[in-house]
């Protein structure tokens, strides 16, 4: 089998490790492997396979980051992206629309602050997380948003 | 909202991002390329240049940070393959160990089944974040004596893997066309690109076809292809073009540079038309044709003598004949493109010819003789194809072309030996000479389309200057 190697030139920074994202995915290779790079990078994770299960985790966790395929049961991506931004308690969380779908103008619609489309490709996803917690931190030092 | 960027040097025009295989008429058949994350099967019997074609785009796609990786399993062992790969010019063995990386599960698959496979990947993506993935032979692994269900699971596993991935996988087989209904991954192949090889006379051809290109058009058919030092040199089927809006039949007439023959057809040839000259062994038609692509050239029109029967010295020898210098015809315009009768390709041949008329300003355009492509063709409604369209993109481009074709000695001035190529010419000409009389030569206009011409028989000869109407 290959040898492992480090995946980033730029490890997360102490501020990143402590982000916790949320994955709402349903394939388990893609799970797997959103874990494995996302955890190389340096970030915790935890997993939902639904939207409402997601939404639950959300209340009980608190992640920096929930990134979410849209076609998951019970809730999709999109209505639990609209729940999130609905809600005071976690409007906060940054919302990353990771779909094998193109509906980046819907996921605009439905309050996303990114979209991207599958396959994945770990320096895509990682470059984006990254941008997405530093507007996040400037957001939140600013005393802008929730 | 952040947005996700496309590279533009893998984006095809109808804007799905796509793989280049590294050559430009295999991308062409394909629309642009292979779909990026997409699974493909490369299918057809040893010796097809399935592998070459592989391992071709593997080296075409070294660049970026990412690896690809060329994976052997039950059929060829990779000694082999690596061996065999260093005789082609697209080979670097820079490449070898950091871009491109070989592997070998044949003793991992004979040993632990499928499902190593499986998870070599899943580690192989973790840890090289392969762009292309080549596994050969994917059939062999067909071999392990897998339960039918186990088989079908085996597949969606993969191919949830392959897809989960920006990867674009390729699946190498000696599968036959029966498989195809019979295996899983040709259900989750996105694309199946089949080779094959048939015995023509003393030789080989070699064809390519795309069976199946989701959500892509595609250009269909079989299209030759022949195995260089650069790898797969293709010969896409050419199609009839589609006549542009601006396209008008030209009315404007050229002289054949045959003294009487302008008479007889109304004032010369139709700008952009075909004319089909038939005649027995010794009737003049080469000589016609020459005066004819000759005549071009003094008047200054860009003209391309395709040949099959005189090589380069005699064609030569028969220009100085009629009384020019052929120095000064080359120089003056006259090309001449050709291709011994032995040796030739019909593939081959029709693609330099289409080369040529798109890329230059040929005027007039001979084709001595079609009786000889027709030889070279294994298959007669392929070639009748091949001209039909061939003529047809001359006409689109005001191209005036003439063919000749031998009658045999079975000629009764009638009817042509293969009627097919008088029917897709606009003009027809008949040389016939009597068999009691060797010394009497006569020529027939026996159709000219869209144009009044002489239907009687008029004798003609041949002499210093060539063919001349009595």
């Amino acid at each position: 089998m290959p040898e492992l190697t480090p995946r980033f030139d730029h490890p997360a920074s102490s501020n990143e490790g402590s982000a916790i994202i949320l994955v709402v995915e349903r394939d388990p290779h893609i799970r797997e492997l959103e874990s494995y790079f996302l955890n190389e990078a340096g970030f915790t994770v935890d997993f939902a396979t639904d939207g409402l299960a997601a939404l639950e985790r959300a209340r009980e966790l608190r992640p920096d980051i929930i990134i979410t395929e849209v076609l998951v049961p019970k809730l999709d991506g999109l209505a639990l992206c609209r729940t999130v931004k609905a809600d005071p308690a976690l409007r906060g969380i940054v919302i990353l629309v990771f779909s094998i779908l193109a509906v980046q103008s819907r996921a605009d619609e439905a309050g996303a602050d990114a979209f991207l489309i599958k396959p994945l490709a770990e320096k895509r996803l990682v470059d984006t997380v990254r941008q997405l917690l530093l507007i996040r931190r400037a957001s939140n030092n600013s005393g802008v948003g929730a | 909202m952040i947005e996700q960027e496309m590279h533009e040097d893998t984006v095809a025009g109808d804007g799905f991002s796509r793989i280049r295989s590294g050559n430009p008429q295999a991308d062409e058949i394909l629309g642009g390329g292979f779909p990026c994350n997409s699974i493909n099967v490369l299918m057809g019997p040893p010796g097809t240049g399935k592998t070459i074609f592989a391992e071709g785009l593997l080296f075409h796609n070294v660049g970026d940070d990412r690896s690809q990786v060329y994976v052997t399993t039950l059929s060829e062992p990779l000694s082999k393959v690596v061996s065999y790969v260093q005789r082609f010019e697209f080979f670097d063995v820079n490449q070898l160990g950091t871009s491109i990386l070989y592997e070998d599960l044949g003793a991992a698959l004979s040993a632990q089944g499928p499902a190593v496979l499986i998870e070599w990947l899943r580690e192989t993506i973790k840890s090289r974040s392969p762009k292309i993935i080549v596994i050969d032979s994917f059939r062999a692994i067909h071999d392990l004596a897998m339960p039918n269900d186990d088989m079908r699971r085996f597949i969606s596993d993969l191919a949830g893997l392959l897809s989960a991935y920006d990867v674009t996988a390729f699946l190498l087989g000696e599968y036959t066309r029966d498989d195809i209904s019979r295996y899983p991954e040709f259900a989750v192949a996105d694309s199946i690109v089949e080779f094959a090889r048939q015995p023509l006379s003393t030789r080989d051809e070699r064809f390519l076809r795309v069976l199946k290109l989701r959500g892509s058009a595609y250009r269909e058919g079989q299209h030759a292809f022949r195995i260089t030092k650069a790898g797969l040199e293709l010969y896409p089927r050419l199609v009839a073009p589609r006549v542009p809006e601006t396209y008008e039949s030209l009315t404007q007439r050229l002289p054949t540079g045959v003294p009487g023959l302008d008479e007889l057809t109304g004032g010369g040839l139709l700008g952009g038309s075909t004319t089909l000259v038939v005649g027995m062994t010794g009737s003049g038609k080469t000589t016609l044709a020459l005066q004819f692509a000759l005549e071009g050239v003094e008047r200054g029109e860009r003209t391309l003598y395709v040949n099959f029967q005189e090589n380069p010295a005699q064609l030569r020898r028969a220009i100085g004949n009629l009384g020019k210098d052929p120095a000064v015809a080359v120089k003056n315009g006259f090309g001449v493109l050709y291709a011994s009768p032995v040796e030739l390709q019909i593939d081959s041949i029709v693609v330099e010819i289409f080369e040529a008329i798109k890329t230059g300003s040929i005027r007039r355009l001979v084709i001595d003789a079609v009786g000889d492509l027709a030889a070279a063709a294994s298959d007669a409604q392929r070639l009748h194809d091949y001209l039909y369209s061939l003529i047809q993109h001359f006409a689109v481009r005001g191209v005036t072309t003439m063919l000749t074709l031998e009658s045999g000695e079975g000629f009764t001035g009638t009817l042509p030996p293969d009627q097919r190529f008088s029917y897709m010419s606009d003009n027809l000409i008949y040389l016939d000479w009597s068999r009691e009389n060797v010394g009497h030569r006569t020529i027939r206009i026996v159709k000219m389309r869209g144009s009044a011409h002489e239907r009687g028989l008029h004798d003609y000869e041949i002499g210093a200057t060539g063919v001349r109407i009595a």
